[in-house]
């Protein structure tokens, strides 16, 4: 099982990434219009 | 970015799709002086960055209309407001992001630690999740937990409780009895509860917070547009104007696809105009001579010229826009009754969650902690603190949309009760217009009436006389001229060929204007404000719905007699001066009714006061005048009907929320202290009742 010392600090370092990411698209405002992105694709 | 760089945002209109979207962008980019342009469907809004020497707003906004896309500028109030908004989202956001994240991981950590204990768990490892668990949670609980734990300090602060307060201390509990467990190398943590029930709160709040805002985005819209520049006719000349430097008595031109720029009286051509912005009526109405126009309204076809009645701040759109802005501002201030019950409730949770730590603490701590905690969480008191605010709001939504302004939420928790509803007559029942009912021709042909009436009422502005206009100008009648002078109170006289003329009232006459040529009677007319053709009707609905009715009016008894019979009104005064009808209406509450008025704002001021809700009749007038919490912003009576089926919608609405919520507590309470609920079950049932109750507000429109 001493597996885990390396999938802890792996997934760990995953989910933070994701987080990440997820707080730079915030504050890049890519969540304030939810209703035309949604629909975009439509257009192509 | 450059330097000179300026940010303009735009609410717009008329933007449904995507395809919207690109060609609202494509036209904006494609205007002098646009650096970039981004619009938010979502919001209904277009953000221009652009260099403020060579972008022209009125210009760009014009060709934004003729692509058929309503837009204005939002003011810097509303840009406060908008940047508050998106920056308190993006927050919420970002909170409930990390809170669901580490929700997820602690949660998969704590299935690892319960499977564990059935099939045995190497202690080192056991340690190692329960250690992570602990250092994943303590960010979320102390930043994400801070969107609970600062209002909650500042209303205690302020010696209120709010619902935030039993949530801040159900969390805080939740998580030092875990630290506290954890260092004493006890079983079990709740790791996993605290982070799942911050990340369900604030999914509930996201999702509030964004209807919130869609609701405000509709409200600011509705103020509608009103154009920047005008073209006006002074000293015979056409110039171009802003709006600011109309005065009263300015003649307008006006043209299709613009918009009207102040209020006033349309004097010459005809025009559709689209009124959709100011009274919510959504097919554009004729309007011809001396037809009222509206600021803010758009003229959909023809040409006209129009009369400047009122500007800036006194014109309908600007009094409305102000009146809506009070009615949002007095919902965001707290102390409403929804509020103190809210907050009455939260005291309860605390006091009851303390009651039942005291009960379970001989059973031991960490029980009745949990037990407490349980109780603090699961309780609901959304409908209260949620859902009637929002109901109201979805309310002023749908009303205005629905020709209905609703200024206050008890005279809409009243509509529905009223026992009796008062109508005045003129501008109410009627049109508020004189209309010919009945004319005699004495021995003369319609040719001689007709030359002498049109050439002795020209220039006069009395509204018998313009209905006379109206009736004679077109029969081709040779054209007279004559000195003509005003007889004051009772009419006009010239002398036409050697005779004298006149016409006006007569004592002893039985019509109500006469037409006299040297003393001998040729013609005369009696008027009538006509009934509006819709009345019967309503008057039908009323009386099922089993409202009294009572018809008050100022004007002789016998008129009102009449217009009683013809709508079908039984009990019906006239002769009421202002204030006979607001003691009428008193009186009437004596006898424990509960009393509407419907009135036209002018002279039933009084009453309307008088009255358990007063309903003012939409005309440009009344809406600065009206001290009626209900206002109808369509012409006509059609809004009536709206208003109380909102009223009933409303109370619906209201009720329903509070018996989920009651229901949801009756259950949900003794379940938690009883203690067979366990923190993070009561986590997931508290967010699942506040959402039921919210989207349930959010369907008052379908009750209507």
């Amino acid at each position: 099982m001493e597996v885990l010392y390396i999938l802890v600090p792996a997934a760990l370092f995953l989910s933070g990434l994701a987080v990440t990411m997820f707080v730079l698209a915030v504050k890049n405002g890519q969540f304030d219009d939810l209703d035309a992105d949604a629909m975009r694709f439509l257009d192509d | 970015m450059d330097a000179t760089a300026e940010e303009v945002l735009l609410s717009l209109d008329g933007l449904h799709c995507v395809s919207c979207v690109n060609r609202v962008e494509q036209l904006l980019r494609g205007r002098p002086g646009v650096l970039e342009a981004a619009v938010n469907l979502t919001r209904k809004q277009a953000r221009l960055s652009v260099r403020a020497q060579e972008f022209e707003l009125p210009e760009a906004l014009e060709a934004l209309a003729q692509a058929g896309f309503t837009a204005r500028r939002l003011s810097e109030k509303q840009v406060r407001q908008n940047e508050k908004d998106t920056r308190e989202q993006r927050a919420l956001l970002l909170k409930l992001g990390i809170s669901g994240c580490v929700a997820a991981n602690v949660m998969l950590l704590s299935i690892a630690l319960y499977i564990g204990q059935f099939q045995g768990i190497e202690s080192e490892f056991k340690r190692l999740f329960q250690g992570l668990s602990f250092v994943l949670t303590t960010p979320v609980v102390l930043f994400c937990g801070s969107h609970f734990a600062i209002p909650a300090w500042k209303a205690l602060s302020n010696r209120q409780v709010t619902i935030d307060v039993p949530i801040t201390i159900g969390l805080g509990a939740t998580y030092l009895l875990s630290v506290v467990s954890y260092y004493r190398g006890t079983e079990h943590q709740y790791f996993d509860t605290a982070t799942a029930f911050v990340f369900a709160l604030l999914v509930g709040r996201y999702l509030q917070s964004l209807g919130m805002s869609r609701v405000r985005n509709s409200l600011d819209l509705l103020l509608g547009l009103r154009p920047e520049r005008a073209r006006v006719l002074r000293g015979g000349a056409e110039v171009e104007v802003g709006v600011e430097a109309l005065e009263v008595g300015d003649l307008v031109l006006l043209e299709q696809g613009l918009g009207v720029p102040a209020d006033g009286t349309l004097m010459e051509g005809e025009v559709e105009v689209d009124e959709s912005s100011m009274t919510g009526e959504s097919l554009p109405l004729k309007k011809g001579p001396r037809d009222p126009l509206l600021a803010g309204t758009q003229v959909f076809s023809g040409q006209a010229a129009m009369r400047v009645d009122a500007v800036g701040a006194k014109t309908t759109l600007s009094r409305l826009a102000a009146l809506i802005e009070e009615t949002q501002e007095s919902r965001m201030g707290e102390g409403k009754l929804s509020g103190k019950v809210a907050s009455m409730f939260s005291g309860l949770i605390l006091v009851i969650a303390l009651l039942v730590f005291f009960w379970w603490l001989p059973v031991g701590l960490e029980k009745a902690t949990l037990v407490a905690v349980s109780v603090l969480v699961i309780t609901c008191p959304c409908a209260l603190g949620l859902a009637l605010p929002l109901a109201y709001w979805m309310a002023v939504r749908t009303g205005i949309e629905r020709g209905v302004l609703v200024k206050d939420e008890a005279s809409l928790e009243q509509t529905p009760v009223l026992t009796d509803l008062v109508m005045d007559k003129t501008g109410t029942v009627t049109v508020g217009r004189p209309e010919l009912i009945r004319e005699e021709h004495h021995r003369r042909s319609e040719e001689e009436i007709s030359a002498l009436v049109q050439v002795l009422e020209k220039e006069c502005s009395h509204p018998f006389a313009r209905t006379l206009m109206n009736r004679y100008s077109a029969s081709g009648a040779p054209e007279l001229t004559a000195e003509v002078e005003a007889v004051p109170g009772r009419g006009r006289r010239a002398l036409i060929e050697g005779r004298e003329v006149f016409i006006g009232t007569h004592s002893g006459g039985t019509g109500d204007i006469e037409l006299t040529v040297d003393g001998e009677r040729w013609a005369c007319w009696s008027f009538e404000d006509a009934v509006r053709p819709e009345a019967p009707v309503l008057i039908e609905k009323l009386k099922d719905r089993g409202l009294r009715l009572h018809l008050l009016s100022g004007d002789r008894q016998d008129r009102t007699e009449r217009v009683s019979q013809q709508i079908g009104i039984e009990n019906y005064a006239g002769n009421q001066l202002p204030d006979d009808k607001a003691r009428r209406v008193a009186a009437l509450q004596q006898e424990g009714a509960v009393v509407g008025l419907l009135g036209d704002g002018v002279n039933d001021g009084p009453a309307l006061a008088a009255a358990d809700v007063g309903a003012a009749m939409g005309h440009a007038a009344s809406v600065a005048t009206a001290s009626a919490p209900v206002l109808l912003l369509r012409p006509g009576l059609e809004p009536v009907m709206a208003w109380l089926d909102l009223g009933k919608a409303y109370r619906k609405t209201v009720s329903s929320s509070l018996g989920l919520s009651v229901l949801y507590n009756l259950i949900a309470v003794p379940a938690a202290a009883s203690g067979v609920v366990s923190p993070l079950v009561a986590a997931i049932a508290m967010p699942l009742a506040s959402l039921a109750v919210v989207v349930n507000s959010l369907q008052l429109s379908r009750r209507l």
